[in-house]
């Protein structure tokens, strides 16, 4: 019984582990530079362009009076 | 045992989701930040047009504020309600906004004074807020809010209509720069863009489309280069920030002593009065807080004798508008359309 308890946390130790390396690795930026399929340059393109944009909506915010 | 067991693997499927939290969108908006958000209005600020801009949104968003202010006064006039200190808030609200007036978008210390006059418009409307909120109840207050939520502002249409044409000619400017990017020339969607007849949202599928179009090679290269323009830009932005933090004490009294001189001229004698007995009781405690290690603080948390704190409190209006664009938009590198001069 011990033995399969601790084959047990084993696995789930293993699983968690790579599941933690996974996250730590596949961030947007690193997606962003080697992914270099057509979708992921359009949706970055776009982003891209518009953080370059301004939006004729946009209000200085001071806070309100009331 | 078993129960062991299967507790364990509760816990360990729990701490696997932590990753998971912690990663939840990692660009955020900023808009809690109040100096996050000033950083990301100040990169535009080294062109022109772009100070332009961001002086007029402000002078804006200053008048919005007055007119409201205005209403909130004469409803407590209805109800008897002594509004001096209101009224001397209003005061110097005004002589703020005849400051952002004459403030000069081409000046070298364009960003500073945007800073700094944005940061007095936060004290002087929290300012407002807390007084206002001393003198009635929830219930009262809960009846000026319906009163001034439906209020149309006149004077700013007119400024929201020169606003929304700057932006187009700054938006102007940046498109012909992606173009450039691609060694493309397209004058004629352009020209339709600034004259009303193409959206931002139409040009933008229109260079989207055209840099798809191009070789893998060239798509990379071109995001490259529009990310290391964004990156330099927010350094710039960074270091415009820390440099308004120098000084700012000695600017704030300054502006003061400035305010106190104007007050001189106005017509309200008992108002005039009470406003300039108001900053010279703030000048004055700058000469008891005399404090050489205070001068160089944070921006937002050490401008003199101002109530910061959370500066902007309640009804933040959002930083970012993600169908209609990007807020934080930078001048491309070389700015080819030019527009206003640059800093």
């Amino acid at each position: 019984m011990r033995t399969q308890l601790l084959a047990l946390i084993s696995v789930l130790l293993l699983v968690f582990s790579g599941f933690l390396v996974y996250h730590l690795v596949s961030n947007d930026d690193v997606k962003s530079t080697e992914n270099t399929g057509s979708d992921e340059y359009t949706s970055d393109l776009s982003n891209e362009i518009d953080s370059f944009l301004l939006n004729e909506d946009y209000e200085v915010d001071i806070g309100e009076i009331i | 045992m078993k129960r062991t067991v299967h507790l364990l693997i509760v816990f360990m499927l729990l701490g696997s989701l932590l990753p998971l939290a912690y990663a939840d969108d990692p660009e955020a908006p900023t808009n809690d930040n109040p100096l996050e958000e000033t950083k990301q209005q100040v990169e535009i600020m080294k062109c022109g047009i772009g100070s332009e801009i961001r002086l007029l949104q402000l002078e804006k968003s200053i008048i919005t504020n007055i007119e409201k202010a205005q209403e909130i006064i004469l409803s407590l006039n209805d109800s008897n309600i002594n509004t001096t200190i209101l009224e001397v808030i209003l005061l110097e609200l005004e002589l703020l906004k005849e400051e952002v007036q004459a403030a000069d978008p081409n000046a070298t210390d364009a960003v500073t004074l945007f800073v700094d006059l944005k940061h007095d418009a936060i004290n002087l409307t929290k300012e407002f807020r807390d007084s206002l909120h001393g003198l009635i109840n929830e219930s009262t207050m809960e009846q000026l809010r319906d009163r001034i939520q439906n209020m149309s502002c006149n004077q700013t249409k007119k400024l929201s209509s020169s606003i929304r044409q700057k932006i187009r000619q700054y938006n102007t400017n940046q498109f012909r720069y992606f173009y450039q990017l691609f060694d493309e020339q397209e004058n004629k969607y352009i020209n339709q863009y600034e004259n009303g007849s193409l959206t931002q949202y139409q040009l933008k599928e229109n260079i989207t489309k055209r840099i798809n179009q191009k070789g893998e090679a060239t798509q990379f290269d071109i995001i490259t280069s529009l990310k290391q323009e964004k990156i330099q830009n927010k350094l710039q932005a960074q270091s415009c920030i820390q440099n308004t933090t120098e000084g700012s004490q000695q600017r704030l009294e300054k502006r003061l002593e400035n305010r106190l001189m104007r007050s001189e001229n106005l017509s309200n004698t008992t108002l005039q009065q009470e406003l300039m007995k108001k900053i010279q009781n703030k000048l004055n405690q700058f000469g008891n807080n005399d404090n050489p290690g205070n001068q160089n603080g944070n921006q937002h948390g050490q401008q003199g004798t101002d109530n910061d704190g959370d500066e902007k409190g309640n009804n933040d209006p959002g930083e970012d508008n993600p169908g209609a664009g990007g807020q934080n938009g930078n001048d491309g590198p070389n700015n080819p359309g030019g527009g206003g001069g640059n800093i």
